[in-house]
């Protein structure tokens, strides 16, 4: 009985952060961006890349908590947020895609800085014209497992805190597909909200002096 | 009958792009310009297909066989043929970011062409590579006085017009026609002969009355 309310606390914590310290560290992001740009004269690739991916999920976690804890539901609405190609699995797989880019981009593989994306959006036309998402799964474990590997690689070797923050972050959440403990899987969402927040706010700097990209 | 008049024909354009491919071999070894090496290549996957068509006529072979799905012989062979005209046409252009694009492009075709029986996106694809590259190579080819460029520009432009007729014989010669615009453009044709310098015929000209002046 006791477990019962704790777990369905932890969860009601869990949705309401993620819907709003996500979103708010997204515009923390953002401010920085623009802030930058205003500096320089144009956008940071890097922080372009990094922006977009925390949207993305604040969109996915807005999303998720007013279909699941909220009455605002219709059949359409939830249709079209678990279908094959739906917000949710598209989501995800624009995130490990923006990922891989971000590993492109710091590493300098010019040749594949838009290849992520152009097999993507490739996949994703193929299913506009033929309905074939078969990949589309194996993509995103795939792609999402190469993400993680890569971005600790490339954040110790370029001693990057931005990668190895995405790296973190990408660990936590994509371990929250392989646990079904409930408990366990709440927690991870709860420490994954808390370290975006740390994340966005600048805080997290494990490296003191990084490589110049 | 008709196909002795195709093989002739094939024939034609192979030769003449024999030549083409001999005389910017020369070029590039005069001046080792990455343009005419990637001229060189595209020419030479131009011509592999070529020699396929000319065993089609010689041996009366049938490319139209299904591999997988609605894909074909003829349509993979087509494929790979834009592929290399849109990297040649991005190595032209400098977009080392977009290398990428036509490999992964000529792929979910080629898979969209194995799951649907539509040939639709294949035609559209091929009509964007062919104009846009002649659009591309025909305005960088003014604006640089390069006559290999409009060559080429040519040579994609009435190769895709050729493509919208299905009665082989018209797309052959519209083929024959683009190979000789390509010839044309190594020959130096159009820096001859369409590229004429306005200001140095008026000097010559302005030369010419001040020498009649003078004698009078």
């Amino acid at each position: 009985m006791a477990e019962d309310l704790l777990i369905s606390s932890l969860g009601i914590v869990a949705n309401l952060s993620s819907a709003v310290f996500i979103p708010l560290a997204t515009l923390i992001l953002g401010r920085n961006l623009l802030k930058d740009k205003k500096e320089t004269g144009k956008y940071n690739t890097i922080r372009l890349i990094i922006f977009s991916t925390f949207l993305n999920f604040s969109i996915l976690a807005v999303t998720e908590f007013l279909l699941r804890n909220t009455p605002f539901t219709t059949p359409f609405m939830d249709e079209l947020f678990s279908a094959e190609f739906g917000i949710y699995n598209t989501s995800v797989a624009i995130m490990v895609t923006l990922g891989l880019t971000l590993i492109f981009y710091i590493n300098r593989w010019e040749v594949l800085h838009f290849s992520a994306i152009f097999f993507f959006a490739g996949m994703f036309f193929l299913y506009l014209f033929t309905g074939f998402y078969a990949w589309l799964e194996d993509y995103t474990t795939i792609a999402g497992a190469a993400s993680i590997i890569f971005l600790y690689f490339t954040a110790i070797r370029m001693k990057d805190n931005g990668a190895l923050g995405i790296a973190i972050f990408f660990t936590l959440a994509f371990s929250t597909q392989f646990v079904h403990e409930a408990l366990l899987s709440r927690i991870i969402i709860i420490s994954y909200v808390a370290f975006i927040v740390i994340f966005s706010l600048g805080v997290f700097k494990p490296f003191k002096q990084e490589v110049k990209t | 009958m008709a196909e002795i008049s195709l093989l002739i024909m094939e024939l034609v354009y192979f030769t003449m792009g024999l030549i083409a491919i001999l005389t910017t071999l020369k070029h590039w070894k005069m001046n080792k310009n990455r343009m005419l090496m990637a001229a060189l290549i595209y020419v030479a996957a131009v011509l592999f297909r070529s020699t396929i068509d000319i065993a089609i006529y010689s041996f009366d072979l049938d490319i139209d066989i299904k591999v997988a799905g609605g894909i074909t012989i003829g349509m993979i062979l087509g494929f790979i043929l834009f592929t290399i005209q849109l990297e040649f046409m991005l190595y032209l252009k400098n977009l080392p970011k977009l290398y990428t694009l036509p490999i992964l492009c000529s792929f979910y075709l080629a898979i969209g062409r194995v799951l649907v029986d539509s040939s639709m996106p294949f035609i559209i694809y091929a009509m964007i590579v062919s104009y846009g590259s002649a659009y591309f190579l025909i305005k960088d080819g003014r604006k640089s006085r390069n006559g290999l460029a409009i060559g080429m520009g040519l040579f994609f432009f009435i190769w895709g017009l050729g493509q919208l007729f299905q009665i082989e014989i018209v797309f052959i010669s519209f083929r024959i026609v683009a190979m000789l615009a390509l010839l044309l453009g190594t020959k130096g044709f159009y820096e001859k002969y369409v590229f004429v310098n306005v200001e140095e015929e008026q000097k010559i000209m302005g030369t010419w009355i001040a020498k009649l002046v003078v004698e009078e």
